[in-house]
């Protein structure tokens, strides 16, 4: 094979892979939709906890409480609502809220010590 | 030569992207928005948003957590879920809070019903008037007004306040409107209605349209049937109803369009 051969490979190897990534990255970049809860962004994650979190606080289902979070993808649910307790407590979060958060968690299991002062 | 090894280079390039873009790397969604949720999550989203704005009633937050959706118009937006809801013959419950969180977003802060504010700590900005705006304003004549109810009312339950009719060309097919009102005369969202004839039944909410005011509700009639309209929170308190002819303005002949209005009394 001669060496203008493999050079003439290796740049359109190159542009190949040049032209993939634009097309993926500028022209037709991937668009998500149709995405399910559980791949949320956590922040978002937390605010739909605080959600389910709240309406728990007033309705006291907790089986309602376990499927929504079961939405969230969150196999723990008392885990899981007990970090986003420890993230809203960390942010400086209303009291309401951590009242809120503290009370679901405390319904899945026990509460981390942070979070036991807020128990309603 | 060259042209078979740019070929070959090109194919290759593009093999290996692909190989990497779906076998060694596929794309994983993480950190996604809510917006791109499929519309049955969306739709969960929305319901969440509406439930705990029952119970904090926080419309800002609200507001924002609707939004987030990516919606235009979060209001609207809601109201329709609470239609299609209602449509689909959902917890009553549910499309009440649907109901009062589009009034809150639509036409400014609301009270949702009593059934959803029994355990409401108050979400309590002032309240919008029941006048509707975005349609023509029909020209209600006061007639028939009945006497109220003998004996108080339990907090929460409503009273039926009266009913007037319009003779009005703007509101064909007719149209039995229904506003139901708080005792400072605010609209009241999430308020289920219920109508009967023979042979059918229906229902459908306050609120749902908040341009029209938060406890305003509507049902378009057939002409000459005989209708039995009740709140759903108060199964004895039967309204007969019915659109009978009437000349217009201009002398012809158009159905009748009827209003009812339900307050809730005063507290002791």
């Amino acid at each position: 094979m001669s060496r203008g051969a493999v050079i003439t490979f290796l740049v359109t190897l190159a542009l190949g892979l040049g032209a993939g990534l634009y097309i993926g990255w500028v022209a037709a970049p991937v668009q998500y939709v149709n995405t399910a809860p559980a791949s949320l962004r956590q922040s978002a994650k937390d605010d739909a906890v605080l959600m389910i979190a709240t309406v728990y606080a007033n309705d006291g289902d907790r089986e309602a409480a376990r499927a929504r979070l079961a939405e969230l993808g969150f196999a723990d649910p008392g885990s899981a609502v007990a970090a986003a307790g420890l993230r809203a407590l960390e942010a400086g979060a209303a009291e309401a809220d951590v009242r809120r958060l503290a009370g679901l968690a405390a319904a899945f299991g026990p509460l981390p010590p942070q979070l036991q002062p807020f128990q309603p | 030569m060259k042209r078979l090894m740019a070929f070959l280079g090109l194919a290759a390039g593009l093999g290996l992207g692909l190989l990497y873009a779906w076998v060694l790397s596929p794309v994983e969604y993480v950190n996604t928005e809510p917006a791109s949720l499929a519309p049955q999550y969306q739709a969960a989203w929305m319901q969440w948003a509406a439930e705990a704005y029952a119970v904090d009633g926080d419309v800002e937050r609200a507001r924002a957590r609707v939004a987030i959706l990516g919606v235009a118009d979060p209001s609207r937006a809601v109201a329709a879920q609470a239609q299609r809801l209602a449509a689909a013959g959902g917890d009553p419950a549910a499309v009440q809070a649907l109901a009062a969180l589009a009034a809150a977003l639509g036409a400014g802060p609301a009270r949702p019903t009593a059934a959803v504010a029994a355990a409401t700590p108050t979400p309590a900005p002032p309240t919008p008037t029941l006048e509707p705006t975005a349609s023509p304003p029909p020209t209600f004549t006061p007639q028939l007004l009945p006497t109220p109810l003998p004996s108080p009312t339990p907090p929460g339950v409503f009273a039926f306040e009266g009913q007037s009719f319009a003779c009005d060309p703007r509101l064909q097919p007719p149209l039995l409107q229904v506003a139901a009102l708080d005792p400072g005369g605010n609209g009241v969202a999430g308020v289920e209605v219920i109508v009967e004839w023979s042979g059918g039944q229906d229902r459908f909410f306050t609120g749902l349209k908040p341009e029209l005011g938060a406890g305003y509700g509507d049902f378009a009639m057939e002409p000459n049937v005989d209708y039995t309209v009740r709140l759903a929170s108060d199964p004895a308190g039967e309204i007969a109803v019915r659109s009978d002819p009437c000349s217009d303005s201009a002398g012809n002949l158009i159905a009748t369009s009827v209003r009812l209005t339900f307050r809730q009394p005063q507290e002791p």
